[in-house]
């Protein structure tokens, strides 16, 4: 929480699980920015847990004036169930709202001593995988998502996508509620041969256990995460705060904000930022939610919704 | 497998990998539990993996059960880190299912069943629903059952009883069960309570009757709207949840106060500045705390009218009912005086044809009986000032009562109609006092130690004394016809008295919270209220004293 003395305008961000030390980082520097901006103190209150839970908490009447979180699906909950943002909320802000994106990646031991490239390796019959629960975890539904699309691509039918990913899941040792589960059981559990994860959350581990202990693996193809972001109208509205929140989130755009989501380990947006970064992400194929699943709502109901793929796959 | 296998097999194999000297001794007591096959083999399999880890260390079979390996995870034996991974893994399952438990346990509803009743809330607690019940079980003797039909009554002259004295003496001795109800409430949403009543007692006369039945939205403590069948926000003793009331009948004020009737009600509550806010509703029944009111449109009762005789809007004109009451000492810290509440209520209507409804003596004799025809028509209000004051084990409780009505008389071909103001005023004092020392309040007695004779328990003890009297308005009794064929058009001096006195005694042994027993003895003086044959026209003389004991056996849950 960024506070400042006698504040001027409060805001509430409420934000999934890995973005905590980013925004620590941000709300400094946006609390800087704001004070040149318009002369006033404002204070930036975190609110961090799992995506799809944070969404129904402001749905129930937390009083989030922006919302972060890991999905679209989820920041649209907010509009299909509640009516607190327009439909059209993902267009209100550049790429989508999408001002830093990620993408899943491999996080395996030191020495790699399994030899896992790609994501035909975690399907081998010797190799534990440690992911979370798609119908528990947001973060989750991205790894089923970047390996579903990979085998889509890859065998060119979607049964065959299916044999892969029932393959995969067999593999999966450990099926945590959440990404943060996962990483303890990887990390500090010692389990498994392979974390499938978030890139920015890989390297975060590397950073926090010890880059000497494990490595980060980017396969051939992966998917493109977007966390989306949006002012909450109705909130915003009664707070008075609607400048300071659309400020907010466009500043995650500027230059500033874009490298303090590089060095969070999140792929920046603006060209300038990557070009002058770019080292550190490495180069892969990159799908979409929209070119492959057609959205996150008809991915939801396909795969994650009772009864959908993932229910099919992993009770067979 | 389930979890505590799991557990099991995990805690023990876990423990023999990581604690090295006590391995082997570990083994063996589980292997002498043989309690689960499972873990015996597992056991087994991993001491030949130690023999073959020492053997190939060059240790021989001494150092096999004292394994010289610091941490076996890091040993370089494919099969005990094959060993080792499967038993993190399910110890890390046993977690994750735990946890899983624990999360569908805080999702899952929940069910409570004590001394409220049964209880259904969804996890988040905005969701709950709520079944109780009240039985009365009671009886009521009329003392005076010897003399009937023998002289020496009051309202006889020395040639014998003016009028026919019933067979059955001036009652009938009787069990009934006055009140048997299901009251369903709940929660829906945070700020949407529900509440019905259904009363199934010889109070609903004849089939269920529907009592209460009403949504009530409480957004704001200070201003909350009631809608649907309610009690009126008048009677004092009216208002008290009647699982708690003190005597087994109603004082006379509550006769004049309005009973339940239909229509919307804002009300709120507050509590006094820097203290936290006590009352757990916003029921008048239980308000605790320094101010509230109530303000409401009804569609308009008589006085005493039944509720199960109130389910329709008889005329356009609506009753407007209000009250305050506070507790004005909780502005203070005064100790003795924060228990003392006052409160003043009234009704304005202009009811148009209603029939006035006849009013009873305690036990439940017409003692005022309304002529047919008789109607309520035009100005109709009520005032009723009303307080108590509760101290430690000591209560004191009043109310005062004055019912202004307008009365169109009965008619006939040889009496033309008339209209009367009538002014019929009650009150009560009440005293009460806790024997076994419980805090007495409006809210009930909670016994310290619910009755339970083996532990020498006995509940909690309350003895009770009331003074109340009604007053009928002479102009009830006006004659419209002539002295000599007197028409009665309102109500007959000689059959409905102009007073009443009662003065009750009686002791509360409240077993628990949910059971109590009630023994009180009523003894009321009448003014009126029967004939003489001996003249012409027949002389009105005071009714017999009407001496009652009554009982009940409560339960509400």
């Amino acid at each position: 929480m960024v506070t400042a003395q006698a504040a001027d305008v409060q805001l509430l961000n409420v934000s999934y699980d890995p973005t905590r030390e980013l925004y620590q980082d941000y709300n400094v520097a946006f609390a800087k920015h704001w004070k040149e901006l318009t002369g006033k103190n404002i204070e930036i209150q975190q609110s961090h847990g799992g995506s799809g839970k944070q969404a129904r908490a402001v749905i129930d009447g937390l009083d989030a004036d922006v919302v972060t979180l890991a999905l679209a699906y989820d920041v649209d909950q907010l509009y299909q169930k509640a009516k607190l943002i327009p439909e059209d909320w993902q267009s209100r802000l550049p790429n989508n709202s999408a001002p830093y994106t990620s993408t899943v990646v491999f996080l395996v031991r030191a020495g790699n001593p399994k030899g896992i490239k790609d994501w035909d390796d975690l399907v081998k019959p010797d190799i534990s995988v440690v992911t979370p629960n798609p119908k528990t975890s947001g973060g989750a539904r991205w790894n089923y998502l970047a390996a579903y699309g990979y085998a889509l691509k890859k065998l060119g039918s979607e049964a065959a996508a299916k044999d892969y990913l029932k393959k995969l899941y067999k593999n999966v040792a450990v099926l945590d509620t959440g990404a943060r589960g996962a990483t303890v059981s990887f990390v500090e559990r010692e389990i498994g041969d392979v974390l499938i994860a978030w890139e920015n959350e890989a390297y975060l581990s590397l950073q926090e256990y010890g880059a000497s202990k494990y490595e980060v693996i980017v396969p051939s193809v992966s998917i493109l995460a977007e966390p989306t972001v949006t002012w909450v109208d109705k909130v915003v509205s009664k707070h008075g705060t609607t400048q300071a929140a659309k400020e907010y989130l466009q500043y995650l755009y500027s230059k500033e904000g874009q490298e303090i989501a590089v060095k969070n380990f999140y792929r920046p947006r603006d060209p300038e930022i990557l070009a002058k970064f770019g080292k550190q992400f490495k180069n892969l194929s990159l799908f979409t939610i929209d070119e492959v699943y057609g959205g996150w709502n008809k991915a939801h109901n396909t795969h994650f919704a009772d009864g959908g793929v993932f229910d099919q796959i992993y009770s067979q | 497998m389930k979890n505590h296998q799991l557990l099991l097999i995990a805690a023990t194999v876990g423990g023999l990998l990581s604690v090295q000297p006590q391995m082997a001794e570990a083994a063996k007591k589980v292997s002498r539990s043989s309690k689960d096959a499972q873990i015996e083999a597992l056991v087994r399999r991993l001491e030949v993996l130690e023999q073959r880890l020492a053997i190939s260390e060059g240790k021989g079979q001494d150092s096999a059960a004292k394994p010289a390996v610091a941490n076996v995870a890091g040993a370089d034996i494919p099969a005990v880190k094959q060993l080792d991974q499967k038993v993190k893994i399910l110890e890390r399952k046993i977690e994750v299912s735990k946890e899983t438990a624990d999360a569908e346990k805080k999702a899952a509803p929940t069910f409570d069943v004590g001394p409220e009743g049964l209880k259904w809330s969804s996890a988040d607690k905005e969701y709950s629903f709520k079944l109780r019940g009240l039985i009365n079980a009671d009886s009521a003797f009329f003392l005076d059952d010897s003399v009937k039909g023998a002289a020496g009554l009051n309202n006889t002259t020395a040639a014998g009883p003016a009028n026919a004295i019933p067979i059955n003496g001036l009652g009938i001795d009787r069990f009934q069960v006055s009140r048997a109800r299901i009251i369903t409430s709940g929660t829906l949403g945070k700020y949407t309570d529900f509440l019905v009543t259904t009363e199934f007692g010889s109070l609903s006369s004849g089939g269920p009757s529907v009592f209460d039945a009403f949504v009530d939205l409480h957004y704001f403590p200070f201003a909350s709207l009631t809608a649907g069948k309610q009690k009126g926000p008048v009677g004092l003793e009216r208002l008290q949840d009647v699982s708690k009331m003190q005597f087994l009948d109603f004082a006379y004020p509550t006769q004049l106060a309005p009973n339940r009737d239909i229509g919307i009600l804002l009300h709120g509550e507050f509590a006094a500045p820097g203290r936290e806010r006590k009352s757990s509703n916003g029921q008048a029944s239980n308000f605790k705390d320094l101010f509230q009111y109530q303000a409401g449109v009804f569609n308009g009762t008589a006085d005493n009218q039944n509720p199960a005789n109130t389910t329709a809007a008889t005329y356009d004109n609506k009753e407007f009912e209000g009250r305050i009451f506070a507790h004005p000492f909780q502005l203070t810290d005064i100790d003795a005086l924060q228990g003392l509440g006052l409160g003043l209520a009234g009704t304005y209507g202009q009811p148009k044809g209603l029939t006035p409804v006849n009013l009873q003596s305690p036990a439940q004799n017409v003692i005022v009986s309304y002529i047919t025809g008789t109607a309520l028509n035009g100005d109709h209000h009520r005032l009723l000032p009303q307080g108590y004051w509760y101290y430690g084990p000591f209560g004191l409780f009043t109310e005062y009562a004055i019912s202004w009505q307008t009365l169109t008389s009965a008619s006939s071909t040889a009496v033309k109609q008339q209209t009367i103001n009538q002014q019929n005023t009650a009150w009560q004092v009440a005293a009460s006092y806790v024997l076994t020392g419980e805090d007495n309040t409006y809210q009930g007695v909670k016994p310290r130690k619910p009755f339970d004779p083996y532990k020498g328990d006995w509940g909690a003890l309350q003895f009770l004394a009331r003074w109340d009297e009604l007053g009928v308005d002479k102009n009830t009794f006006t004659n419209i016809g002539t002295v000599k064929t007197p028409f009665y058009g309102f109500a007959n001096p000689a059959g409905s008295v102009k007073n009443a006195t009662s003065w009750t005694v009686g002791f509360n042994w409240y077993l628990n919270n949910n059971i109590k027993l009630v023994a009180d003895y009523e003894q009321t003086y009448f003014k009126g209220g029967a004939a003489s044959t001996l003249g012409s026209p027949s002389p009105v003389m005071n009714r017999p004293i009407e001496r009652v004991f009554f009982t009940r056996f409560q339960v509400a849950f």
